[in-house]
Order: structure tokens, then C-alpha cells, then sequence
């Protein structure tokens, strides 16, 4: 799961490169290079792609800092 | 000696945070005070202003993205076109640029450099036009936490304290009684559309009730549904764009009529959508800053859509605690009832004789 993450953000990045310098500790936020936009298309394709709803009420930006973390968040709500 | 001159600094980002810095911009025109209206993206890199239709779209189209959105602190001073920014400055300087009034946090790294430059002091009224911090100004405490200790904090409306503070009169003209209006309701998702007013359409209409539609793109006009009105605000218009006279205008806006093509026209004291509010039985939309303002001008109850963020949730917050709406499932339960809408008018006609005009009180401080 952590590689299809990763595999995410490179295509919303058009950037393959971050295949190889991504990994589970990176911080989605600061690490990616993903603007806010992108982030937030980022989030939502994360909801498809794991049918997963998040709940943006209890949806904190510390679950972004780093891809294990937001997996982990995600991985609760399944 | 500081310049009279008063400088209105606007966002395009929500146009609450744009509409009401041209009313302001024409009541102080009318109290014979120079004005300058300024908006933030015209100092922001091209690369981020080329982006901005483009969240536009997607906020507009999903309202969860928007939601998320508005969750993302953003450190702005990233996205400032540094060239324009100094000649601003710069401006500002040569002129003794001293008054001004701030809509969106953004504009304080800009006044904080300014400040630094100077050697006489600023009047800056910090004007929150929602009862909570909206994004630019979290984004700006989270960045800047001591941001508000040279300036002066204006709330029109105060979630924490529960108050509501100022009011700007959108128009001067008198209260429409509420027996004396057309029996319609506006629904609109303001300046950007966003929300959940689209899918309160059809079981409106199924109840009979006949309403004025704000749409945002023409395909979501259906000119030939029985008692719908539709209405836009120019889709080629944008905040940071000047109008003919080289000045800053409120959105172009027409009926929607068919087999008509669409005549966008704008008025230099409102937007030509307070028109139909004014006259409304209730406005159907999210509480956002805009909406507020209007309600409270034109004692026009609103029915509460869901809240863009947590500023607009305070803001249904503070609006439900002092009678001055109602949530729209309330209003459903109780079968779209206008007589549960006249109280609140009656309230928001109380309220605003106890909120002071914000126009005269930023005279009243700047001028005495």
C-alpha cells in the first residue's frame, strides 16, 4: 500500500522520480512537492482508490506527515 | 503627516471577501473620502494566478475538495509576485500611504513590510467579515501568530464572545416589509457556487415553491422549469480584473431568460443580486460571509445550507443563537414554512439597529 501511495503522488506530480525518493516516512506534505490543489486531488484519490470516506471533521493534517502515518489513518476507517 | 487616502485591500478568493471592500470603497467615495481598492491575486506569481480558476472549477464541482481546502493552511509569502509586491510598497511609501482596511490576511505580510519601512504609524482595521478566522487569516496566525499586535481588530460579528458587533448597509434604501414581498426564495452557493444549494433544488421545487437561482456555468440554467428564475454573475468576470473606468467592479450579473442572450450589467453601490434578496421570503445558502452580510442589510432570513469550513459553521452558529435563521432540515420539517421565516425577519430588523454601520464607525476612528 505504501508504493501505491507513493505511486499516486508521482502520477499527480507527473514526476517518476519520486518513486525512487519517496518512502514510508517521507512527509506527505513538505516531501512531495504536491501544491494544495494537488494535495487535496491527492486525498481524494486516495478515497477511491482504498473505498475509504474520510471524515473531514475528525481529518487532522498531522495524519499527512508522513505516508505510513496517513495509511495507518486510513487503514482505521476501512 | 499621513495621506488621507484610505486603501482597501480584497481578496478574490470568496467574493465575501471582495463585495464587501467595494461597498465600503463606495460609501467612503460618498463621505467624500479617496479610496483605493486593491486585490491580493494581482501580487501573486502568474503560475498561482493561472491556477486559481482551475481550483474554481474543482471547489465548485466538489464541495468535499472545497471542504479540504479549506483545512489546508497555506504559507502564502510562497505564492507573492516579489517585483509588484516592492513596487506596491514602494507606492505606498512615496505616497505616505497611511489608512487602510484589510479583508484577507494575506495582505498583512504586505502592510508588515510597509510598517517596517515607514517612519509614521498605520491605521489598519483587520475587518473580519465572518464570526471565525477564514482561511487567509488561520493560515496567517498559524504562519504569524503575533500578527494582530500592530493592528486594530474589527469583528462585525464574534463567534467567541457571541456578538454581533457592525454591520455594513449594503444599500441605504429601506427595509422591503416582509407581507410585501414576492412569495420566492434566492438559493445560491456564492461567489464560486459551491456547496449543496444544487441538490436542494429539485424537492424545492417539487414542494411549489418558486425560487431565484443563482447558477454558476450556463449548462445548470433550465430556463423552461416551471417557477425558477436563473441568474448569473458573468462567467469571463474575475476579481482581480479592472473594469472599463480602470477600477475594480462588482460581478456582472443577468437573468437567465430563454432563447435571450444574457445582458451582465453591474451597479457601482451593490451587486444586482441584493435586488432580489432584498425582496425575497428567505435566502437558501451557506453561511458564508456574504450571505450574513446581506441578511442583516435587508433583514432577509437565511435558511442555513451546509457551512464552508469551520469560520462558516461558527457563523451558523452565532446566526442560530440569535434567532437570525434557521437550518434548512428545520425548515423542510416544518414544511417550508413562511411563517416561521417572518420572526426572523422581525429579528434581523431589531439586530441591526443595535449593530453599528461599519463605515461610519471607520470614519468616526480615522477622522473623528
Amino acid at each position: 500500500m505504501t508504493n501505491k501511495m507513493i505511486e499516486m503522488i508521482s502520477e499527480i506530480k507527473n514526476d517518476s522520480s519520486l518513486l525512487d525518493t519517496l518512502n514510508g516516512q517521507s512527509n506527505i506534505i513538505e516531501e512531495s512537492g504536491m501544491d494544495s490543489l494537488q494535495l487535496i486531488n491527492f486525498i481524494l484519490k486516495v478515497e477511491d482508490e482504498f473505498e475509504v470516506e474520510i471524515d473531514f471533521d475528525d481529518f487532522d493534517l498531522s495524519h499527512l506527515s508522513s505516508i505510513d502515518t496517513f495509511l495507518h489513518f486510513i487503514n482505521q476507517r476501512k | 503627516m499621513g495621506n488621507r487616502k484610505v486603501t482597501i485591500l480584497c481578496s478574490g478568493f470568496g467574493l465575501g471577501f471582495y463585495i464587501p471592500g467595494l461597498i465600503l470603497d463606495y460609501q467612503l467615495n460618498k463621505r467624500e473620502v479617496e479610496t483605493e481598492v486593491l486585490v491580493f491575486e494581482n501580487y501573486i506569481t502568474e503560475d498561482k494566478k493561472n491556477k486559481i480558476n482551475g481550483s474554481r472549477q474543482t471547489y465548485h464541482a466538489n464541495f468535499k475538495a472545497a471542504l479540504l481546502s479549506a483545512r489546508m493552511p497555506s504559507d502564502i509569502r510562497d505564492s507573492l509576485a516579489l517585483d509588484e509586491v516592492a513596487g506596491l510598497i514602494e507606492q505606498w511609501k512615496l505616497e505616505k500611504r497611511q489608512h487602510f482596511i484589510v479583508l484577507s490576511g494575506h495582505w498583512v505580510y504586505l502592510l508588515d513590510q510597509l510598517r517596517a519601512q515607514v517612519d509614521y504609524s498605520l491605521n489598519v482595521h483587520l475587518l473580519y467579515v465572518d464570526s471565525d478566522r477564514s482561511p487567509s487569516w488561520s493560515s496567517l496566525l498559524k504562519y504569524n501568530p503575533d500578527y494582530v499586535q500592530h493592528y486594530r481588530e474589527v469583528w462585525l460579528y464574534d463567534s467567541n464572545k457571541q456578538q454581533l458587533n457592525y454591520r455594513i448597509d449594503v444599500s441605504e434604501q429601506p427595509i422591503i416589509p416582509y407581507l410585501e414581498r414576492s412569495d420566492r426564495y434566492v438559493i445560491h452557493g456564492g461567489g464560486w457556487g459551491m456547496g449543496t444549494y444544487q441538490g436542494k433544488i429539485p424537492e424545492l421545487q417539487e414542494a411549489g415553491l418558486q425560487l431565484d437561482v443563482v447558477a454558476y456555468e450556463l449548462h445548470e440554467t433550465n430556463v423552461n422549469a416551471p417557477n425558477i428564475r436563473y441568474y448569473m454573475n458573468d462567467p469571463a468576470w474575475n476579481a482581480w480584473s479592472r473594469g472599463e473606468n480602470g477600477g475594480h467592479q462588482l460581478p456582472p450579473f443577468s437573468e437567465i431568460t430563454a432563447g435571450v442572450e444574457p445582458h451582465y450589467t453591474s451597479k457601482l453601490e451593490h451587486h444586482r443580486l441584493y435586488d432580489v434578496i432584498k425582496g425575497a421570503r428567505g435566502v437558501i445558502s451557506k453561511p458564508g460571509a456574504g450571505s450574513l452580510m446581506d441578511a442583516l442589510s435587508s433583514a432577509t432570513p437565511i435558511i442555513l445550507l451546509d457551512a464552508f469550513g469551520k469560520h462558516e459553521q461558527r457563523n451558523a452558529g452565532l446566526w442560530l443563537a440569535y434567532g437570525l435563521g434557521i437550518t434548512y432540515e428545520d425548515w423542510q420539517k416544518s414544511g417550508y414554512s413562511t411563517e416561521m421565516l417572518e420572526p426572523i425577519h422581525h429579528k434581523l430588523i431589531q439586530q441591526k439597529k443595535v449593530c453599528k454601520n461599519y463605515t461610519d464607525y471607520f470614519m468616526e476612528e480615522t477622522y473623528g
